[in-house]
């Protein structure tokens, strides 16, 4: 699959038509991420209907948007770029590009769930900031947390932990059935 | 009697440990019986949808096909925003488009129909027998209490999933929350994403944007922000000194090391307490501060609360807050 | 046999690049009564023509076929042709290959086929036309134009100094409508009531024009040169023949409404005019708000009007006139954006405000006398900020449409902005700026070095932060989101057909596109008439336009009518239905289908059923060839096959269709 048909299949998936933006502003401009990310939602259909499928897989915006939906709430022409940057995201994974911190906290996150069931927010954070090289990040909350019992140092499984290992372990599977079809 | 089954989401079990109190205060008082989902899981937000679609709809659906097992007539509520979007888009995905609703089934290796709705506290608590209940639940109002309403994002949208009428300026909550005698104040930030989900992965670009609702809250003259959902509540509330302390920075122009600030513990003028609804429901409806675990906020509440209940004698204010 | 000739048009290459041209009209050449066939680059122009009249001349042709483009462009064109060559002009068939072919079709042999399908089935029908005559219909010399706003004032004006006599129907008790709201017209930047006022006062002192302010059309019947209109003089309690104007009755009033005129900035009396250059410059009680109509006490102005013009006991009145033609001016009004946009307050805000309320706002004659304030705390805003595309361009929220105007609009009330506060700042937020007019881009090029800021990004929403709106967006040329602190935020919202514009349409049977704009017969070369004869468009009501292509269009709608009232009578199309008397049962079925009230049922005299062979009359549909526009519901309606429309009588349509299976 060339790239252009690559970046057509994305935005169907996400049903969006590039040729329905036009380039107004109203999604970044309302976009409460906006300021940190490079291309930003209006940005990121100018690519598309350019087709620089490169330029929108290599962005931070795909990793920083939040999926509020404020953007195509507001759009004139309803096109969904928040549905489009999830496609995106998943494209990007699957060529291998990541955004490093995102992964980091990705991977802790869905390891936390398959050892316990359930998000423990402590483990997660302390997880974080090792991997992410980030040692002082949130460390002045900790005291508070600790002192007033906030998060369980020592937590348990729920007692279905197996069934969703292999829940995820299915899904994950699926995907690259899904990806194998597709190609 | 109503009945809903019922998913606490994984805050519920930590950070989120006053409002859990409080859930459980209000929903008893006002007579609804949530029936807790036996044995769920966490929904993946905001992580697992990132990286996988297929497992993104799958861990919330585990929860929604226990549900509709065990309890094949209840609803399901959930008191956490985030949690809701992804149980909400799960059960939408699963209704509307066949390729998602055969994935799900195949990874859950079970059925799930998505017969039933998913809801969100806010929709509980709006319904008219309700408010009924709740006005009857009450024994002590709030004077002269200027309450923000933040709704968070994922309550509200997107629009054809949640069916969210108004998104810019829903009433829902305000309107819940003048049955305790507080005056929503009219601001801007009611739907704005507040960056919960970057805060940890994004924290460089998340944290203006979160510390910009505190500010309009401020700049509206609100006393108190009331949330409806624990994610939103520790991020509205976990770094408001660090926030306060970079406009002082900005004021004076004098560095601020946060880090040195846990040795010097300074103490910053501008915070503005975060409440949870529930939190403010049952407070009105006479529970305690010690009760409620309120010492748990990461900016002290009690002085707004007293305030807010300032018609009472000095030993109900002890009791109120801590 | 029938002596049928061919003429295949390539209409430059429109036709010819999709059609095999040459080999279509060698195969009409063999089908049953041709004589003649032959193809030509342009057959509607002149040697085009000529080239048919010779042909007729030469094989002796008594029947015509063009393949060419919609009977819709060129029928006419061909029937005037064939007038002068003698052949009766109803001897004609166009067969369309260029709309229904060549513009719809890719794969040029499959398309020369269906070109010789429709040659052939045309080829059949015109074997059974027969000559049709057409008859004299007598003309009404006077018009109706309804809506009082600049365009109706133009057409009506115009119109009467031609020499006939206009109505002129506006539901307000003044005309003048959105123009005389307006403080300052572009690119000129003269005074808009300045050169509105005095066209009104024209209307209302022209010898051949009748004003009928605060009345409204109810019912129209009859077709052109020969409308009979019902118009209802809405009750105004207030006797116009005796009033003076003089205004003692609105001073005292003593109940208070927001004014619509002045966007709700101020407050008017119950018994009130307009504005005060209104005319007529007699007031009206408004009974909705009236105390003394709703609750019976007070009766203020009744005591204090010098000479008793106040009569409590006032209704609405109907009257019929006939006219040869209307005029429809019925105009816009502003779309209500606090209904679609909840991102800019939905109306919370006091100072976000649309740009007519703001032309009430600066404007010298409105309620502030022109002092730019913020309508929430009468103070003179330092930052200004100004959103197009407000409802416009949104297909979403509001329409798809650009409102054309706006742009232009929003220039404007920045410069009226920048001379009337010094220092201040101006935003403009715009997606687009277009400006396709005569001194229009200079204009703008002006709006800019006064010191207006254009920046390119729709606004996304506009919050509180205190006191201050904040207008969010992006800059799109910098891609950065800007933030800017503003004391007044101006809408430049898009214009939607005025309310009440459709059901005037549906009396008049003409057609409204999905957006409610009335349509035109062609939009490039018919675009003042409908498709209903005699009724001709003017200003807005037919899509959005500023002021001077509105006032062109008034002109030249005044025009089509001027030329249509000159003539004593008109010819009338033949192709109406037809009633066979004899078959005929009188059962009436056609008059209730009939939609332009053409069929009326009349008496002939028969026997009576039963055998008994007694002598009675009985009824019989009768069809009126004014009225009947040659629909063909009735003859889909008649059991008995009775009634037939003539051109397109059963017979030639199946003689078509057989065609097909040759």
């Amino acid at each position: 699959m060339n790239e252009n048909h690559t970046l057509e299949h994305l935005m169907k998936k996400a049903d969006v038509r590039s040729y329905d933006c036009y380039q107004c502003g109203k999604c970044s401009g309302g976009c409460p991420m906006a300021e940190g990310m490079d291309l930003g939602p209006r940005g990121i259909m100018r690519s598309a209907q350019i087709g620089a499928l490169d330029s929108i897989l290599n962005s931070s915006t795909i990793w920083l948007c939040s999926g509020c939906y404020a953007c195509v709430d507001r759009c004139p022409h309803d096109v969904n770029v928040p549905a489009f940057i999830e496609e995106a995201r998943y494209e990007a994974m699957r060529r291998g590009i990541v955004r490093r911190d995102s992964e980091v906290l990705n991977r802790t996150f869905l390891a936390n769930i398959r050892a316990f069931g359930r998000s423990h927010e402590m483990l997660l954070a302390a997880f974080y900031n090792i991997f992410a090289l980030k040692p002082t990040q949130d460390l002045t909350s900790l005291p508070h947390m600790i002192s007033k019992k906030l998060i369980p140092i020592k937590p348990d499984p729920i007692r279905g932990v197996g069934d969703v290992q292999a829940i995820i372990a299915r899904a994950e599977r699926l995907d690259k059935l899904v990806k194998e079809v597709r190609e | 009697m109503l009945r809903y089954a019922y998913f606490p989401g994984c805050a519920s079990e930590s950070t989120a440990k006053s409002t859990t109190l409080a859930n459980e205060f209000v929903f008893g008082a006002v007579g609804i019986d949530l029936v807790e989902i036996e044995d769920w899981c966490c929904c993946g937000a905001t992580s697992a949808h990132t990286l996988s679609e297929t497992v993104g709809l799958a861990l919330p659906a585990r929860a929604l096909s226990r549900a509709e097992r065990d309890h094949p007539d209840l609803d399901v509520v959930t008191g956490c925003a985030s949690c809701y979007a992804r149980l909400k888009l799960a059960n939408y995905k699963v209704r509307t488009d066949k390729d998602a609703a055969w994935l799900v089934e195949k990874a859950l290796g079970r059925p799930y129909t998505a017969k039933n709705e998913v809801l969100n506290f806010l929709d509980i608590l709006s319904l008219d027998e309700v408010k009924a209940s709740i006005e009857t639940a009450i024994l002590r109002k709030f004077k002269d209490l200027k309450v923000a309403c933040y709704y968070g994002c994922l309550n509200i949208r997107p629009a054809e999933v949640t069916g969210a009428k108004d998104r810019e300026n829903p009433m829902a909550m305000d309107e819940i929350a003048v049955l305790t005698g507080a005056v929503p104040v009219d601001w801007g930030f009611k739907t704005e994403c507040c960056g919960a989900a970057h805060q940890n992965d994004a924290a460089r670009q998340t944290r203006p944007l979160t510390a910009r609702i505190l500010e309009n809250a401020m700049a509206a003259g609100a006393d108190v922000i009331l949330t409806a959902c624990p994610m939103c509540q520790l991020n509205l509330e976990m770094r408001q000194t660090e926030y306060a302390r970079k406009r002082e920075e900005k004021k004076t122009g004098k560095k601020v090391f946060p880090l040195l600030d846990m040795v010097i513990k300074p103490e910053p003028q501008e915070t503005i307490p975060v409440l949870s609804l529930t939190e403010l429901l049952a407070i009105a409806m006479g529970a305690g501060g010690r009760r409620l675990s309120l010492d748990v906020h990461h900016v002290p509440v009690g002085g707004v609360i007293a305030q807010g209940l300032s018609g009472m004698n000095e030993k109900e204010v002890r009791e109120a807050f801590i | 046999m029938s002596k049928v000739g061919v003429f295949v048009c390539h209409c430059g290459t429109n036709i010819a690049a999709a059609v095999d041209v040459v080999r279509a009209c060698e195969a009409a050449k063999s089908m049953p009564g041709v004589v003649h066939a032959a193809e030509y680059k342009y057959m509607c122009s002149e040697p085009g023509q000529q080239m048919i009249l010779d042909a007729i001349k030469e094989y002796g042709l008594k029947r015509i076929v063009i393949a060419s483009c919609s009977p819709r462009m060129h029928e006419t064109t061909f029937r005037k042709m064939l007038k002068k060559s003698g052949v009766n002009e109803y001897l004609i068939e166009i067969a369309n290959i260029r709309e229904q072919v060549a513009w719809v079709h890719d794969d040029k042999e499959k398309a020369t086929e269906k070109a010789i399908d429709l040659i052939r089935m045309a080829v059949a029908k015109v074997c059974r036309d027969e000559p049709l005559k057409s008859q004299m219909i007598p003309i009404t010399k006077r018009a109706l134009v309804i809506g009082g706003g600049i365009a109706g004032i133009q057409a009506a004006l115009d119109i009467a100094d031609a020499g006939h006599e206009v109505t002129l129907v506006e539901r307000e008790p003044s005309i003048g409508g959105r123009m005389v709201m307006l403080d300052k017209t572009f690119p000129t930047l003269d005074c808009s009531a300045c050169i509105s006022t005095p066209k009104m006062v024209d209307v209302s002192a022209h010898p051949n024009i009748r004003l009928l302010a605060y009345s409204e059309v109810a019912k129209v019947e009859g077709y052109i040169g020969n409308f009979t209109v019902t118009i209802r003089q809405k009750a105004r309690y207030v006797n116009h023949d005796i009033c003076t104007g003089c205004g003692a009755c609105s001073e005292k009033c003593p109940a208070k409404v927001p004014s619509a005129f002045n966007k709700g900035l101020s407050k008017r009396p119950a018994i009130y005019t307009l504005f005060p250059q209104a005319v007529p410059a007699k007031p009206v009680i408004d009974k909705d708000s009236c105390i003394k109509l709703k609750s019976g006490k007070c009766g203020v102005c009744e005591k204090i009007c010098p000479l008793g013009c106040i009569n409590y006991e006032d209704e609405d009145m109907e009257f019929t006139e006939d006219f040869g033609a209307i005029v429809t001016a019925t105009g816009y009004q502003t779309a209500d954006w606090a209904q679609m946009y909840d991102e800019y307050g939905a109306g919370r805000f006091p100072d976000v405000i649309d740009g007519l309320t703001f032309e009430r706002l600066v404007n010298a004659s409105g309620p502030t006398e022109g002092h730019i304030v913020r309508p929430s705390d009468g103070t003179e805003p330092k930052t200004i900020s100004i959103i197009k595309c407000v409802g416009s361009r949104d297909p979403k929220k509001g329409r798809a449409y650009c409102s054309r105007a706006c742009c232009m609009y929003a220039a404007k009330h920045a410069r009226q902005i920048f001379g009337k506060i010094e220092g201040v700042r101006v935003f403009i937020f715009y997606i687009d700026v277009r400006t396709p007019g005569k001194g229009y881009e200079e204009f703008y090029d002006k709006t800019r070095e006064d010191g207006a800021i254009y920046v390119r990004g729709r606004v996304s929403r506009i919050y509180k932060e205190g006191d201050t709106l904040i207008c969010q967006a992006e800059d799109s040329l910098l891609g950065k989101q800007v933030r800017v602190k503003s004391d007044l935020v101006i809408l430049e919202t898009a214009m939607e057909p005025a309310e009440g514009s459709a059901s005037v349409a549906g009396m008049l049977g003409a057609a409204v596109d999905g957006d409610g704009w009335l349509t035109e017969a062609h939009p490039k070369l018919r675009p003042v008439e409908t498709q209903v004869g005699g009724v001709f468009l003017a200003g807005v009501c037919q899509g959005p336009k500023d002021i001077p292509d509105t006032v062109s269009q008034a002109s030249a709608a005044a025009a089509k009518v001027i030329g249509l009232l000159n003539k004593n009578e008109m010819e009338s199309s033949p192709m109406i239905a037809s009633v066979e008397a004899d078959k005929c049962s009188g059962c009436s079925a056609c008059e209730a289908i009939c939609p332009y009230k053409a069929i009326t049922m009349g008496e002939q005299p028969g026997r009576e059923a039963g055998g008994n062979s007694k002598k009675v009359m009985r009824p019989i549909a009768v069809v009126n060839a004014g009225l009947c526009q040659g629909c063909g519901a009735c003859t889909v309606a008649c059991r008995t096959g009775a009634i037939d429309l003539l051109g397109y009588r059963n017979r030639q349509i199946l003689e078509e269709v057989d065609a097909l299976w040759v």
